[in-house]
């Protein structure tokens, strides 16, 4: 086992006596990789981020750079790994930059060790991050002015302030236009590399995934039904077994693998 | 990745790139925000000028028609002056007037507080049945001579208020949180607590011996008229062993109002939070109860004034929900005194009959959100 990554072993989540994860592996998460979960709704995805980020109480191991995070404390936790869920920020009467500070000094947070560029002044930093975001100009509008696309860039910084090690996004495009899901998922991508995060992503969109994604899990039932590089895992027969379609995967005049759907399976 | 599909995503990336507004300086923005502060820390020195205004009318007005000269000279040389107007100013002007400023701090503090761990704007200790749960409590020992094992008979009234309004407090949060309400069953489960509270005190009433039913009716009605230095004193003691605790929680209860799951995420202990919170309000809210009886609508008025003025920071938030509580009610004390000639009306019945219109554009303005 790698101790530089993430490891999940016998993952098990149950809500009250329904189980919804019954034992999940993930071995060898890497820094510096995005790697997107895909399953039909109720599969398990969003309970394994929420287990990964302490906020659903599970069974078995949770390894990250040779630390149990299943044994540490939510604190301890929120040092390195931050969740951000699938619902907008509230929209509250709070400026944007307000709402990065609150994020910052709820509790201690991690430092990106490689990151020496940005400032000590917490509110310098947190426009600095934004302007890299492409939303300085929001940084002192309130939060409840904001559009579903700005609100969710405004998450995507309050997450990043506290320069996590570990990202968890959960279904982060599903209020956004065509636009601004390329743009999110760029930054996201570039933030990861940049900064040697271990991002993992809940997403519905099998195109984003393919053309985005370094590696991608795909649940059923809470069961890991693949696991590898995005043009191996998605397969035909997986789409047929996972969602109930026919489906093909073509390469398309530019080179990018596109997925047609061509109906339902019987 | 081939060639191609890496020249589509530069094409993309650079058309997104382009429809990106000028980016301003982060410096320059980060002076912005200093300034901003700076603004709120002024409206925050305005508030306290202006209830050190409310305060100075308050003391003044009254139905003995005592001068402001010969009030103030009272005020700083007693041993000069008559005992007949020193028992006046001292006895009487004095802890009514301060009382009004230091229940208003109560609620106002209390009243942001609940709005933010119940994540809820029309929470209020007295909206969703805090202040007639300590009411109840209160009346408990007034007319049943009931309180806990091991409390002085002196504290059973107040002791009594804060068991009730914290009972009640714990239920609105296993409400809230546990039977997975909206905004909207919260408040009406808190208005079932209300009128349950208020048919129990009811009932009291009705089986109350005539010296102990006056003493009710006080309760229900929300009066100063019986402040003293010692309640003054035990408020405000209580003011200011909850006030530290309340602004050292400010960025975690800013960061609970990003949402639960956000703020859990950041690192907050959002159930050990709202535990806490939910403690210090239920100690203001009973406390207020204990000593002046239920006065409405502060504590949901005061906070959404707060907002508007300062925004949801709770550091400078939670200060300006006090002092905008305090100034509030101060001006409710004058304006008790001068509706009536010679009448002093209780005081919540004005802070109720201004808060009213108050709460209905509260439920018209969130309709549809809950």
């Amino acid at each position: 086992m790698n101790t530089q990554g993430l490891n999940i072993t016998q993952l098990n989540v149950a809500y009250g006596r329904r189980t919804v994860i019954p034992s999940l592996n993930v071995l060898d998460l890497q820094p510096g990789s995005v790697t997107v979960v895909l399953g039909p709704n109720g599969s398990g995805k969003s309970t394994m981020l929420r287990a990964l980020a302490g906020l659903a109480s599970a069974r078995g191991c949770i390894a990250f750079e040779g630390m149990e995070l299943d044994k540490a404390s939510l604190a301890e936790r929120a040092k390195r790994v931050v969740y951000l869920p699938q619902a907008l920020p509230a929209p509250v009467h709070l400026r944007v930059i307000e709402s990065l500070l609150a994020a910052r000094k709820a509790s201690p947070h991690s430092r990106w060790t490689a990151d020496n560029e940005l400032p000590s002044d917490a509110v310098e930093q947190g426009a600095m991050l934004m302007q890299r975001l492409g939303i300085g100009h929001l940084a002192m509008r309130h939060l409840d002015e904001l559009s579903g696309g700005q609100a969710q860039l405004a998450g995507l910084a309050q997450a990043l302030i506290r320069q996590p090690r570990v990202l968890l996004l959960d279904e982060p495009l599903s209020a956004l236009d065509l636009n601004h899901q390329f743009h999110v998922m760029s930054l996201v991508r570039e933030e990861t590399h940049r900064h040697r995060m271990i991002t993992l992503v809940v997403l519905h969109d099998l195109g984003i995934a393919l053309r985005h994604a370094d590696r991608v899990l795909v649940l059923k039932d809470g069961e890991l039904l693949a696991d590898g590089p995005p043009y191996e895992a998605v397969t035909p027969e997986l789409l047929a077994r996972v969602y109930g379609v026919l489906a093909r995967v073509e390469t398309c005049s530019r080179g990018t693998p596109q997925v047609i759907v061509d109906g339902l399976t019987a | 990745m081939t060639a191609s599909a890496a020249t589509l995503k530069q094409d993309l990336t650079a058309s997104v790139q382009a429809r990106q507004p000028l980016q301003p300086d982060p410096v320059q923005l980060a002076r912005a925000y200093k300034r901003l502060s700076g603004w709120r820390l002024l409206v925050l020195v305005l508030l306290g000028t202006a209830i050190l205004g409310a305060l100075l009318t308050d003391f003044t007005t009254g139905s003995s028609g005592l001068e402001l000269p010969t009030l103030l000279h009272t005020l700083l040389a007693p041993d000069a002056t008559e005992p007949a107007l020193r028992v006046i100013v001292w006895n009487i002007r004095l802890p009514y007037a301060l009382m009004a400023v230091i229940v208003g701090l109560a609620l106002g503090l209390a009243g942001a507080e609940m709005q933010t761990v119940l994540a809820n704007p029309l929470a209020s200790p007295f909206t969703l049945g805090l202040s007639s749960a300590a009411a109840f409590g209160a009346a408990l020992a007034i007319v049943l001579d009931w309180s806990l094992p091991g409390i002085p008979a002196a504290w059973a009234v107040p002791a009594n208020a804060f068991v009730f309004a914290m009972a009640s407090a714990l239920l609105l949060d296993l409400v809230a949180r546990w039977g997975g309400m909206s905004t909207t069953g919260v408040v009406l489960f808190g208005i079932a607590l209300v009128f349950s509270f208020n048919a129990l005190v009811a009932l009291l009433q009705f089986i109350a011996t005539a010296e102990a039913l006056q003493g009710l009716v006080f309760w229900t009605m929300g009066s100063l008229s019986r402040a003293t230095w010692p309640k003054v004193m035990a408020l405000a003691m209580a003011l200011a062993l909850v006030l530290p605790f309340s602004m050292r929680n400010a960025w975690r209860l800013t960061a609970l109002r990003l949402g639960e799951d956000r703020a859990a995420s950041f690192g907050v202990d959002v159930r050990r939070l709202r535990l806490g919170a939910l403690l210090r309000i239920s100690l203001l809210a009973a406390l207020s109860v204990a000593f002046v009886g239920s006065i409405g609508f502060i504590g949901l008025v005061a906070p959404h004034i707060a907002r508007r003025l300062v925004g949801d920071d709770h550091r400078f938030y939670l200060p300006a929900s006090a002092l905008t509580g305090a100034l509030v009610l101060s001006l409710a004390s004058v304006a008790s005194k001068s509706l009536v000639p010679d009448v002093i009306v209780p005081v919540g019945i004005v802070t109720s009959l201004v808060g009213i219109p108050f709460f209905l554009a509260i439920v018209l303005k969130t309709r549809g959100r809950a």
